[in-house]
């Protein structure tokens, strides 16, 4: 095995040490980002710590390095102890499923520069492309407060995590969890970062009966995300089924395939942000693009008052998966931020 | 997260003996030029943003045609031709009246992202209408630029004007092609 692998492997490893150790939860995410923060020489942290209202809380993408610019801490210039103790701030803010999707992006884009991916980018002097594991970035916005907002932000190519906290609610919107691939091996197990994702979507319209699927599917194709990165606060007109005309147990199917995104955010914030969508089903629209067969290419999207999800396969590839979870009342913790 | 399960995710990744590679290893928009529009709608005038994302294998010649003096960089006056020459590949009408568009500003990427397949040119042009009265109304929009390779997205944004209803949308089956129904309401 070649020695930059077994480097990234060892970052893993350290860093899911570090997590074990945080606790779950908005509040027990203050001494895990202080401890961190102290953990840091001034260079970095002065690129890990930013004011809470600094253009960093936008600066986020799908987008690997040497393509998009992050200002933020890059876990692959911290030593293992520090980079276990950023894990363990991330950790501190999700839910276990919602880590292990995070863990899980990471690996597949380890599995993606394993694979040579990115050796053909970077022309014209900007320098390479870089995918794996090392190419992720840690911010902290704002200082960690108990009652006075504060934000972690932390992402790479395919994965852009913004959870602001304001006392003990918390938001994930926006987010963007992404997979390239879909699908790998991973000590003999097959690993799908957005599986239940796709496979739960491809459930509830195999659910709908005929005439729901007429105001289901759309009649166009939708080749990549309507509001992925760098469109905050913009609502699209919905469309598809509204969530009203769906029976008892499809409405539970949607919720559940919500969840999916929502979920990823640590079990106190989710339980809020998913009363706030089920209150809100009346106004509620599942939209479906493509195939109705798992394993077919399709695109899907959740919208209402307080969400919006899309699911999209780029280009008929799917082996590479973007979505987006949205709030559009309380994207950043804009919400939140009222007093 | 609880522990025992943080424990059992570490353990696993603890016995890694391996990675399965994918077969593909490109993570960027190839040999389509993406073109995503949203309009906005308003009382007297419409307003389009448009994303527009050359993959990496048609980069080149959607390069060659912004970079008119091939020195690799583009320049304002390029910039501003190649956004001309988007917008007359645009038809937009309300209530059967062709729109006049103008281009209100872009913004080009790197060379370099361009190559990549992830370069997004973005322009803003918009077009004003006579002051619509109150009751239903129709636009129609059509995107041909690059019809050869392009890929199309067209969305209208909820009007920020209360007055403004969208009552109905549809498409064409690769999205060149958008009407739209709203409704004025009074005040």
């Amino acid at each position: 095995m070649k020695r930059s692998a077994l480097a990234s492997i060892l970052i893993l490893l350290v860093t899911l040490a570090g997590a074990i150790a945080a606790q779950p939860g908005p509040a027990a995410a203050v001494p895990a980002a202080n401890a961190f923060l102290a953990m840091l020489e001034p260079g970095e942290r002065a690129k890990a710590a930013f004011p809470f209202n600094s253009p960093q809380k936008t600066n986020w993408s799908n987008l690997p390095n040497g393509i998009y610019q992050r200002n933020s801490l890059r876990l692959g210039n911290l030593t293992p102890a520090k980079r276990s103790a950023a894990l363990a701030v991330v950790a501190a803010v999700l839910s276990a499923d919602g880590y292990r999707k995070v863990t899980d992006i990471m690996n597949g884009d380890e599995v993606l520069r394993g694979a040579g991916g990115g050796q053909t980018g970077g022309r014209g002097g900007r320098g390479g492309v870089t995918f794996g594991a090392a190419e992720y970035y840690i911010a902290i916005l704002g200082t960690p407060s108990a009652t006075t907002p504060w934000m972690v932000q932390f992402g790479g190519h395919h994965l852009a995590i913004n959870v602001t906290i304001v006392g003990q609610n918390n938001v994930i919107t926006p987010s963007l969890p992404a997979a390239q691939p879909a699908k790998y091996t991973l000590n003999g197990q097959t690993i799908r970062p957005l599986g239940k994702e796709n496979d739960k979507g491809f459930a509830l319209i195999g659910a709908l009966n005929a005439e729901q699927r007429k105001q289901a599917i759309l009649n166009y194709r939708v080749s990549d995300l309507v509001l992925g990165p760098g469109e905050d606060g913009k609502t699209i007109q919905p469309e598809g089924i509204l969530a009203t005309a769906l029976d008892a147990n499809q409405q539970a199917m949607l919720l559940d395939l919500a969840h999916e995104w929502v979920g990823i955010l640590n079990d106190e914030g989710a339980a809020a942000r998913m009363a706030e969508i089920r209150s809100n089903l009346s106004r509620t629209y599942f939209a479906w693009s493509g195939a109705t067969e798992n394993g077919g290419l399709a695109y899907f999207r959740i919208q209402g008052p307080t969400v919006l999800i899309e699911y999209a396969p780029q280009q008929g590839d799917l082996d590479h998966i973007h979505t987006i979870y949205r709030d559009p009342t309380n994207d950043y913790g804009a919400r939140l931020l009222v007093p | 997260m609880s522990a025992p399960i943080r424990l059992l995710h570490l353990l696993t990744l603890m016995t890694i003996v391996g990675f399965g590679f994918p077969h593909s290893t490109e993570a960027h928009r190839l040999d389509e030029y993406l073109q995503a529009t949203r309009i906005s709608i308003e009382l007297d005038r419409v307003g389009l943003e448009m994303n527009l994302t050359p993959g990496a294998a048609v980069a080149d010649t959607v390069f060659a045609g912004i970079d008119q003096d091939r020195n690799g960089t583009i320049s304002p006056v390029e910039a501003a031709a190649y956004a001309r020459l988007v917008i007359t590949s645009l038809k937009l009408s309300v209530d059967g009246r062709a729109c006049e568009l103008k281009v209100d500003g872009s913004a080009f990427p790197q060379l370099a992202d361009m190559h990549n397949g992830e370069g997004i040119i973005r322009l803003r042009a918009s077009a004003k209408i006579p002051q619509s009265a109150i009751g239903p109304h129709r636009l129609a929009f059509a995107n041909t630029h690059r019809s050869d390779i392009g890929a199309y997205l067209i969305n209208a944004l909820i009007p920020k004007d209360g007055r403004i209803r969208i009552t109905s949308q549809s498409r064409d089956t690769l999205q060149n092609e958008f009407k739209m129904e709203y409704k004025v309401n009074e005040r």
